[in-house]
């Protein structure tokens, strides 16, 4: 007998009928409940539900695009727990909602409303389309929010235009296309589970602010904060505005002992002007221009660094106060380039490989890894050699595909095809971790990685797998969860992408050339 | 690239029914203004309200839509993060829904529109295989395998009124149809919105009754589609009223082109698999359609007479 009537609407709420019918029947077997059914709320299954009793539940004037759960119970508590059961089936996963439910907090859909919920909000974070980022950015500058835009394909112009009235109102725009930073630790974007510390990051890089933001934490340091600036911010037409404005904000920042700067090369005049902002600056300034010209960095008083784990590691001797030799290495050595058990396991690998296995595939999620490692592996073994090192994120790959940080399938497709490839010594690979990457990359990896050793030695080949992970012990995949997963597929680990490069090409440096091979019979 | 890409370039488009340019057309203005926003985001398709069209983007798997625009099977709407409310902007052949940019350049145009075909000489015969796999069997409603394995046990009790008052209202239009338009049309107003869910069964019946006029020529489809579909405005959901807009206009899905085709012109033993596989569309919406074809395979086969009475 039931005592209780009830019901919630959600607005604009699509479900198939199998689903409705699944949950209405779960719902009913709960104890208390003496009815339930959950109806697209036309006229025509209103009027079935008030025929049978249940037309309470429709409350609220709901339309034909508006879903009705109703509900007759025998006493309130069980009624109330049917429909918290209802909106956990409806919220979670699966639906075809465009609501959230009556009992879900309004979602703010302007600048406006969402600061009217959140009066306190310093940073708005924007993720649009480019056609309307700018716009809802310069409502967010004229807010008074500094602003993180996620957001790519805003012009240059506009890029300007935002960083000149953001520069004007003493705020912050980070991007366009900004994937990642962390802000008094909170993560926005990409960004990886780091601890607090005194080391603030200012990128125009996005893995390359992920891998040293990781490798401060590995070392045992913390970060400040991480702004990232957006790709094109050192570029000439933008002029390095929000890296000059974060310099700034980093240098006056009472939690920042040291200050990390990550880039690709800046034009010249940007550089200059990036690095006069450091000139006598009060606190140490580590500058990291991949690729970049290192006495530029020291005339201007700031530690160069030539790669992520380099920069991560004179950051942190300089926050331990440790002193930091004049050419730049810290004292435990800088990125593996005199690691003798580095190359030890390149030469044991190289042991392994046939003649004609001479070639290194670098199969790469994160940009700016991709470009440190093609940097590292020309530098070590010449230009003259047929070595690919892909950045599988680049647009030629994505088009209408998630980016590989999101979803592996792109890469073990590569991965695969590199059975067939007797030229092929090594393969080379990066793992991103943190929020917004896949939830197992190198569980997600790993199959493929086996099955293509196999193939490969099936066919009388060893085929040298190297990765480093750029996580950490926090971050939601688990960095040693991750490396057992890839150590266990037979993967050569490293323990920053700048030693896998140099392993990578450490053992294609090792490989027998093709005139070791022996003829047969003799 | 130094960032992971919120927003891709453009995907191709594969198929664009020809209700479509039109539709965008009208919507679009200048390019680059929002001409819509989505509405529903599903697993492999999503609705966009473009003016007072519902435009659907779908895996091509899926097959052409009314006002459909086929993409490649990779199309997984959730994981690209689309949700209701995403702006819809189109700046050439370019659509651009939330973070997802389709191009309608080279897309194959496909006409939804139902070609009129001789009703067959054997029609009694093909429809009675056609019922033998579609009418309930045993107690209660009991649609095709197809929808059953899909469709819950339990009590569920809501629905078993809903069904009851289904079945009541198609017995009164099957009974309608014998006796001139404007029986048929108040009996099918009064399945206009009832049902469970995204499209309800009675607006998926009607959607398969005008199908099969519209496919064997039956004259009185065009007055009673238009009835239904205008009394349909703000009684149904936005997707099934889209369905019976379309039908009006004697345009219909891919899936109920093919059915038809085998059920009116193909192998007569070809039916029961031919059914089987127009039930398999949606949760419940195959065998509902279904039902209506064969409703309608009875009003042509009584056509003289509702043509008479039109």
């Amino acid at each position: 007998m039931a005592d209780t009537i009830c019901g919630a609407v959600y607005r604009n709420a699509y479900r198939d009928s199998v689903e409705l019918m699944g949950i209405a029947a779960e719902l009913e077997k709960l104890p208390g409940i003496v009815r339930a059914g959950l109806v697209m709320a036309t006229p025509a299954n209103l009027a079935v539900l008030a025929g049978a009793g249940l037309a309470a539940a429709a409350d609220g004037d709901p339309g034909p695009n508006d879903l009705v759960v109703a509900i007759a119970a025998t006493e309130q508590g069980a009624a109330d727990a049917a429909l918290a059961r209802a909106g956990v089936a409806l919220t979670s996963g699966g639906g075809e909602s465009g609501d959230d439910g009556p009992s879900a907090a309004r979602i703010a859909e302007t600048i406006n409303e969402g600061l009217a919920d959140l009066p306190d909000a310093t940073i708005a974070l924007i993720s649009t389309p480019g056609t309307y980022a700018t716009a809802e950015a310069l409502k967010a500058l004229k807010s008074g929010l500094h602003v993180f835009l996620f957001s790519d394909n805003v012009s240059v112009e506009d890029e300007v235009e935002l960083k000149t009235l953001a520069g004007r109102k003493g705020l912050l725009v980070m991007g366009p296309d900004c994937g990642t930073a962390i802000v008094g630790g909170v993560p926005l974007g990409f960004a990886n589970a780091v601890r607090q510390g005194p080391i603030g990051l200012a990128a125009a890089s996005g893995t390359g602010l992920q891998q040293v933001s990781c490798l401060i934490d590995r070392f045992g340091s913390g970060v400040s904060h991480a702004l990232g600036t957006g790709g094109r911010d050192l570029d000439e037409r933008v002029g390095g505005r929000t890296m000059l404005a974060a310099i700034d904000r980093l240098l006056a920042d009472p939690a920042t002992a040291v200050l990390v700067l990550i880039s690709k090369p800046p034009s010249p005049a940007v550089a200059a002007r990036v690095l006069d902002a450091v000139r006598g600056a009060a606190k140490p300034v580590v500058v990291n221009f991949l690729g970049g010209e290192p006495d530029a960095v020291r005339a201007a008083g700031a530690h160069p660094a030539a790669t992520f784990e380099a920069a991560a590691r004179i950051a942190t001797a300089l926050a331990r106060r440790e002193v930091v030799p004049a050419d730049g290495r810290a004292r435990e050595g800088t990125d593996g380039a005199d690691d003798p058990a580095l190359a030890a396991l390149a030469a044991d690998a190289a042991g392994r490989l046939s003649p004609g296995q001479t070639e290194i595939r670098g199969l790469f999620s994160g940009g700016s890894l991709a470009g440190e490692a093609k940097l590292l592996v020309k530098g070590l073994l010449g230009p003259d050699r047929h070595d690919r090192i892909l950045d599988l994120g680049d647009d030629e790959f994505t088009v209408g595909r998630p980016h590989p940080m999101i979803d592996p399938r792109l890469r073990t497709e590569h991965i695969a095809a590199l059975a067939d490839d007797p030229a092929v010594a090594v393969l080379l690979l990066d793992v991103v971790l943190g929020y917004g990457s896949h939830l197992d990359p190198a569980g997600a990896l790993a199959p493929t990685i086996v099955e293509t050793r196999r193939r490969a030695a099936a066919a009388g080949r060893h085929l040298a797998v190297v990765a480093s992970v750029c996580g950490t012990e926090s971050d939601p995949q688990g960095l040693g969860r991750q490396e057992q997963i890839l150590a266990d597929a037979g993967v050569l680990l490293a323990s920053s992408n700048a030693r896998a490069a140099r392993l990578a090409a450490g053992i294609a440096a090792g490989a027998p050339s093709p005139s070791d091979v022996v003829p047969a019979g003799r | 690239m130094e960032w992971p890409r919120p927003f891709g370039l453009p995907s191709p488009a594969l198929s664009v029914s020809t209700r479509v340019e039109p539709t965008i057309l009208r919507a679009a203005g200048r390019a680059g203004d929002v001409a819509g926003r989505v509405v529903a985001v599903h697993a492999t398709a999503v609705n966009l309200r473009m003016g007072d069209a519902l435009v659907t983007v779908a895996r091509s798997s899926v097959g052409g839509l009314p006002t459909g625009i086929g993409v490649d099977d990779g199309f997984a709407p959730r994981a690209a993060g689309l949700l209701p409310g995403d702006p819809v902007t189109v700046t050439g052949s370019i659509v651009r829904i939330g973070s997802v940019s389709i191009d309608l350049a080279r897309a194959r145009p496909w006409s939804p529109h139902l070609p009129h075909r001789p009703i067959p000489v054997d029609l009694a015969e093909r429809a009675a295989v056609l019922r033998s796999a579609v009418e309930p069997r045993g107690a209660g409603r009991a649609p095709l395998r197809a929808a059953d394995h899909r469709r819950p046990t339990g009590p569920a009790s809501s629905r078993g009124e809903i069904d009851d008052v289904l079945e009541s209202r198609l017995r009164r239009l099957r009974s309608a149809v014998r006796y001139g338009d404007g029986a048929a049309i108040a009996a099918g107003r009064a399945l206009i919105g009832l049902g469970v869910g995204l499209t309800p069964s009675g607006d998926d019946v009607l959607v398969g009754l005008s199908a099969t006029w519209a496919a064997t020529g039956v004259a009185a489809r065009t007055r009673l589609a238009a009835e239904w579909a205008s009394w349909a405005d703000g009684r149904t959901t936005d997707v099934a009223l889209d369905f019976l807009r379309a039908a009006a206009d004697g345009a219909y899905a891919e899936r109920l082109h093919d059915a038809l085709e085998a059920i009116l012109a193909g192998p007569i033993d070809a039916i029961p698999a031919a059914a089987e596989r127009a039930a398999a569309w949606g949760a419940t919406s195959g065998t509902d359609t279904l039902r209506g074809v064969l409703i309608g395979l009875e009003g042509a086969a009584l056509a003289t007479h509702l043509v008479g009475a039109a």
